[in-house]
């Protein structure tokens, strides 16, 4: 049984999946503190450009430098170099926008820090302190062995380039250390965010409770304006919030109800004593946690009795700890303050309105206080849950009740404790409670207004079908910014597991009209497809190039014509369509194709059964008219470029309704989140959400914390909508041959036809009126002269540029390697033509793309370093112009070859690609061949295919063959030809 | 020079009476006031009238003085209150009173009994000092309220009584001075309030108290750093995979500041470093959480 493909596997966003040949941006970043830390600065700078002296600042205008210390050989030396000084706001900035994971290690480490900092400052670890020159300042803290933990972490995994900046005055010299320099970096995050902008320097609002704004006090200037102030007055107390951070021991309020507490040692399955659930109050017994020990506690009243046990294992000053954190504890909560006025405090008795006050507000203001608040789960369970049930309104009388992606559900609360619903008298007795807490079932169970609140309300919640179905797959659902347990039911809950359970498809078999043979996987993926689309859901397959997914489609659309739900639409890149065209007709000549593309198209008298091809940019411009007819299936092709969600190419192509979506890409689509939501919202709409609320919850804390809770419940719902196959997968690698060629038909651009047909109306004219030597020479210039047009009008009229847009051949070639090099392959260049390779590499440049670039004037040794460099991966693409019979050479690197022209002498060409890379090797090769339409290219395919036998009596003799055609057959083969 | 006996009011130039003698520009709250409203004002007048060894007649001249408000500007030192009185001459007087100080080892066996109760601490922390204290002290053997011959009062007017009126009226209003702040008394016997308060600190944590260096969590003040070459001959090992950053809370945390006050002498106010701080926490959980802009609408090629 071969390996069920995971739908989704989405890479940790540091481990760079650099496509080969990609350097990384060699921008390195490093933080200089200062004093006060606001001040300090993150610097990108570029080891490239450290010896070049003065010198703009990467990227920027003006000379901004840093000072770094770098190795020399076995010593070191301190530098000035150029670079970017970003302010702790803008690094705030730049390090939350969309991460590279290309980026060199320092990089992202700082990015790493500045998002880490941010938390702490979230979580209000922050406190004001006095800088080294008696400034106003903020620092985090207090830090938590966790935080700690991750500090020291981050700081192994730093190179010393990152935090290379020397301290003054040291010799031999220092440079701080990464740990050091990081807390900096925090200190100056907290530093800045405390202090507002101006535009709201004068007010501040209290988040916490709401209050309306009140102006500044000038009352903590050197803590709450931008400009340096020093600290006049006493500071010492500054040195208390530090007491705390070293504090040996933390406190902590253990809550014990009124039956006097269970013993522990009991089993649990006891039956516990009578309790009076009326009478006794709730008491929170002191306890301390030592901090170095988390899993001590002990009883603050072992304090008073045994001081000397309790001193040498929580530390000589537990009892200050006990102190200031009481006094803490009571500001934060004052019903705490009463331990205070014991002379050997112990615990505190709980009211019912203090109860109520520490369930509501008191836990998190005692939490903020560094005071832990313990419910004994033994004694009070894990509280009472709602969930969710959703059920699907049924005509009442209905056998078997009909889901449809258009219904609406309805979902109601059901309640909880511990995992188990409520039956109805518990829930009455709850919501008749007068005290926080009620005893159900064993334990005490607290009363939560909240939650009652929520089950009395009367009118239903309603939910679309898309949600429904979302949350049935999660197994949660999100209800007012929460998220809460979802139950499924019914239809819904079915339509999940039939979901869920895809991978063991019902095979379906092979269309009768298919003039091909699936191989097993391409089976499966055709079973896959039409279980989907049966149960009007929508898909992607994403399989790897080459793996046949336009077969796959074709098949489908065989498969769905009993349906007669209508024609299928298919858009595509216009490279593509001359492709689409051929494989439609090769693989179901019965099927009606039509292109809706140029002047002239119509929709007049579409077949119920008929593919329409049309491109991306047709869609764009004529979705008004797409949209008025019915579609049994909308397919688009190379789907990546709808994959920005606001752009107009993918609002155009939600606008045309259909029964069914399909989606086909080869970019690994699941590295970006965005795209994955834009192409499967557009072929199963509501599924993920609105994609606010996709960022929110999985995009950024997947692409930013790499949170494994998010990245489940992402795999959870997208694994049912895509499939994706992968050429090295063990079921479907040895199902490969070894080499795959086919065609790329691409049309020509208005300018090549134009050229074209001129080039061939002048000189079939000398021809004509020729003969001998003389005819031979003008038939090969002809010749020479079409294919150059075929391939880029700058070639043919020896321009240097510009060249997008003006040859389809091109277009083709960027789309293909857009697939190749997103997944991080290399590939093989050819083309008879020195120029046409140098215009290659000139384009290929422009777009970022690093290529290597052989041809025949290139010496031995040279050729060796490239031919090096390829198989190391520094390069995805080699660029070859080469002779036939060129030396063999080892480029196994490559697991696609391109010919952007061709040789007409198949076994030449045969030869050439053969020789430059090794059969056998253990990666199945993909060779395309460039070929555009209605052109010589296309008809001398045909030609070759003919003369194969042929073609072996001529080797060696290059195309001398075509020479010997008549002039009538010559006529055939250059007239252009329009598209079927 | 003066004439023998005694006069009932005035200077011995001057025949007013005190009732008609209204000092120019002071004026006092009501006439009968009573002095030392909280426990430690009227410790002090209780010192002050009966432990003392004053001249009570004298005393009960400053009295009204102090009532009209014929004392300015009164400042408190370690062993010196001083002041400024206005009598009938048009340049006030300057008056000292005199109370001796502790010794430091006085002063430790002070701290060393307070030092032992946590309430007590907990109190002094919270800017209060409770009337025990004093009973702390004495069981140390001291007294922090004056006794016999304590209080020495001195003024630069001719009268030659003990206390004269306006040293008397001093002597008051050092109970107002009480008051409003108890630490008043305990300043007076050589230690601020800030100093006692980190000696309390020093005495329950052993280790740097210093409030004078940069707060040690500071993380600038840690100058040692590393050896660059050190650092860089280990650079080629292999390095750990940098983590990711922990998750953001699920809203923003309440910050662990709320719960600390600065004293009123630092000038900062707690309230508006609590909304600092939550405000912070805010604006940092914002940033953590949120989304990256819209994708930007990037040139659609004709495909």
């Amino acid at each position: 049984m071969p390996q069920v493909p995971v739908g989704l596997s989405v890479r940790p966003s540091n481990v760079p999946q650099v496509p080969v040949g990609f350097e990384p941006v060699g921008v390195e970043a490093v933080f200089v503190p200062a004093d006060p830390p606001r001040t300090g600065t993150i610097a990108l700078w570029e080891p490239s450009r450290a010896g070049s002296g003065s010198g703009n600042a990467a990227g920027s205008g003006g000379d901004a430098t840093v000072e770094v210390v770098l190795p020399a050989g076995s010593r070191v030396r301190r530098s000035v170099v150029p670079a970017r000084l970003l302010t702790i706001a803008e690094a705030i900035d730049h390090f939350t926008a969309e991460p590279d994971p290309m980026a060199p290690v320092s990089h992202r480490a700082w990015g790493a820090a500045a998002l880490a900092g941010l938390g702490l400052v979230a979580h209000g670890k922050l406190a004001p302190a006095r800088s080294p020159q008696g400034f106003g300042a903020w620092r985090v803290g207090p830090l938590d062995p966790a935080d700690h933990a991750w500090l020291r972490e981050l700081a192994a995994a730093m190179p010393p380039l990152a935090h290379a900046v020397p301290i003054t005055g040291s010799r031999p010299v220092r440079i701080h250390t990464a740990e050091g320099l990081i807390r900096a970096f925090w200190d100056a995050i907290a530093d800045t965010l405390a202090r507002p902008d101006g535009a709201y320097a004068d007010t501040l609002t209290n988040a916490r409770t709401r209050t309306s704004p009140r102006p500044l006090a000038a009352k903590a200037e050197p803590f709450a304006l931008p400009d340096p102030a020093r600290l006049d007055g006493p500071t010492d107390w500054l040195d208390e919030i530090e007491q705390f951070e070293r504090a040996g021991a933390r406190l902590v309020l253990r809550i014990e109800p009124p039956s006097g507490g269970v013993d522990e040692v009991e089993p649990v399955d006891e039956e516990p004593e009578p309790v009076d659930t009326e009478a006794g109050s709730f008491r929170g017994l002191l306890r301390l946690r030592s901090t170095t020990d988390p899993s001590l506690l002990v009883d603050v009243a072992d304090l008073w009795t045994a001081p000397a046990a309790v001193l040498t294992r929580l530390g000589a000053q537990a009892e200050t700890d006990l102190l200031l954190a009481l006094r803490r504890g009571a500001r934060a909560w004052p019903p705490l303050g009463t331990a205070l006025t014991a002379a050997t405090p112990t615990g505190v008795d709980l009211g019912d309105d203090d109860l109520e006050d520490l369930l509501t507000r008191g836990a998190e203001a005692l939490d903020g206080a560094g005071i832990e608040v313990l419910w004994p789960t033994e004694l009070f369970g894990t509280g009472l849950k709602l969930r969710a049930r959703a059920a699907t309104p049924t005509p009442a009388g209905a056998a078997q009740p009909t889901f449809s992606m258009r219904d609406l559900l309805t979902f109601r609360w059901q309640p909880t404790i511990d995992g188990e619903a409520l039956t109805d008298d518990e829930i009455a007795a709850l919501a008749e409670a007068k005290r926080p807490f009620l005893w159900l079932r064993g334990r005490w169970v607290k009363v939560d207004r909240d939650v009652l609140a929520r089950l009395r309300r009367r009118t239903p919640r309603t939910l679309g079908a898309a949600e429904a179905l979302a949350a049935a797959l999660t197994g949660e659902l999100e209800v007012d910014e929460e998220r809460v347990e979802f139950t499924a039911e019914g239809p819904v809950a079915q339509l999940a597991e039939r979901l869920r359970a895809a991978e063991s498809d019902l095979a379906i078999s092979t269309p009768a009209d298919l003039q091909a043979t699936l191989r097993p996987y391409q089976q499966r993926g055709l079973a896959w497809l039409a279980h989907l689309t049966g149960l009007g859901l929508g898909g992607c397959l994403a399989d790897d190039m080459g793996l046949g997914k336009t077969l796959q489609l074709i098949a489908l659309h065989l498969h769905r014509r009993p349906l007669g739900q209508g024609p299928t639409l298919v858009v595509c890149p216009t490279s593509l369509l001359g492709t689409w065209q051929r494989e439609l007709a090769k693989f179901a000549p019965t099927i009606p194709v039509r292109r809706f593309h140029g002047a002239g198209r119509h929709l007049d008298e579409t077949a119920p059964d008929e593919v329409v091809l049309t491109t991306y940019g047709v869609v764009r411009r004529d979705h008004d008219e797409l949209a008025t007819a019915t579609w049994g299936m909308v397919v688009a092709d190379e789907a990546q470029h709808a994959k920005n969600p606001l752009a107009r190419t993918a609002r155009a192509l939600r606008s045309i309704p259909s029964a069914t979506r399909v989606a086909l890409t080869g970019t690994p689509v699941e590295n970006h989140l965005t795209e994955l939501w834009s192409i499967l919202d557009w072929t199963t709409p509501g599924i993920l959400g609105s994609l606010d609320r996709f960022r929110r919850r999985l995009a950024v804390p997947i692409e930013r914390y790499r949170d494994p809770d998010a990245t489940a419940r992402l795999g959870r719902l997208s694994r049912p909508f895509l499939l994706r196959r992968r050429k090295s997968d063990p079921g479907i690698a040895p199902e490969l041959p070894p080499k795959t060629e086919s065609d790329v038909v691409v049309p020509l651009t208005t300018e090549q036809a134009t050229l074209y047909k001129a080039v061939v109306d002048e000189v079939m004219e000398e021809i004509r009126s020729s003969e001998g030597m003389a005819r031979r020479g003008l038939v090969l210039a002809l010749l020479t002269a079409l294919k150059q047009v075929c391939n880029h009008p700058a070639q043919y009229l020896h321009e240097a540029g510009p060249l997008p847009g003006r040859s389809g051949k091109l277009a083709a070639l960027d789309e293909l390697l857009d697939v190749i090099l997103a997944e991080g392959e290399s590939v093989l260049v050819f083309s008879q033509y020195v120029e046409m390779c140098q215009l290659l590499q000139g384009h290929l440049d422009a777009r970022g793309v690093r290529t290597l670039f052989l041809h025949g004037g290139v010496g031995a040794k040279k050729r060796e370093q490239l031919v090096t460099a390829f198989q190391a991966g520094e390069a995805p693409v080699f660029l070859l112009s080469l002779k036939a019979g060129g030396v063999g050479l080892t480029l196994t690197q490559a697991t696609h070859v391109v010919h952007f022209d061709r040789w007409w002498n198949p076994a030449v060409e045969d030869q050439a690609t053969d020789r430059a890379y090794r059969i056998g090797q253990d990666r199945p090769v993909q060779v395309h061949r460039l070929v555009t339409e209605g052109t010589l290219e296309d008809r001398i395919a045909d030609l070759m295919r003919a003369k194969r036998d042929l073609a072996d009596a001529v080797v060696g003799s290059g195309e001398a063959w075509l020479t010997e055609l008549s002039d009538a057959e010559l006529a055939d083969l250059v007239a252009l030809g329009s598209p079927t | 020079m003066s004439p023998a006996g005694r006069r009932t009011s005035g200077d011995w130039w001057s025949d007013e009476t005190e009732e008609n003698h209204r000092p120019p520009a002071a004026r006092g709250r009501g006439s009968r006031r009573g002095f030392g409203q909280t426990w430690w004002g009227r410790a002090w007048v209780d010192a002050l009238e009966h432990r003392a060894a004053l001249d009570p007649g004298r005393l009960s001249r400053g009295r009204s003085y102090a009532r009209r408000g014929a004392v300015g500007q009164m400042d408190v030192a370690p062993g010196l209150v001083m002041a400024a009185v206005q009598g009938s001459r048009a340049v006030p007087y300057t008056v000292t009173v005199r109370v001796p100080r502790f010794r430091r080892d006085d002063w430790e066996r002070v701290l060393d009994a307070i030092a032992a109760q946590i309430g007590r601490t907990a109190a002094l922390l919270d800017g209060e000092l409770p009337p025990e204290v004093v009973s702390d002290v004495a069981a140390a053997g001291l007294d922090l309220l004056p006794g016999a011959g304590e209080i020495q009062p001195r003024c630069s007017c001719p009268d030659w009584g003990d206390p004269c009126k306006h040293a008397a009226a001093v002597c008051y209003l050092v109970a107002d001075a009480l008051d409003k702040d108890p630490f008043t008394l305990l300043r007076l016997r050589g230690k601020s309030r800030a100093d006692v308060l980190s000696a309390l600190r020093a005495r329950r944590t052993p280790g740097p108290g210093s409030s004078a260096g940069p707060s040690a969590g500071l993380a600038g003040s840690s100058a040692e750093g590393v050896v660059a070459r050190d650092a860089y001959a280990g650079a080629s090992e292999p390095r750990p995979e940098l983590p990711a950053p922990p998750l953001p809370p699920e809203r923003p945390g309440h910050p662990v500041t709320v719960a600390f006050d600065p004293p009123p002498e630092s000038g900062i106010d707690p309230e508006v470093l609590r909304a600092l701080a939550t405000a912070a926490a805010h604006r940092a959980w914002q940033l953590a959480t949120a989304t990256p802009g819209d994708p930007d609408h990037e040139g659609e090629a004709d495909a």
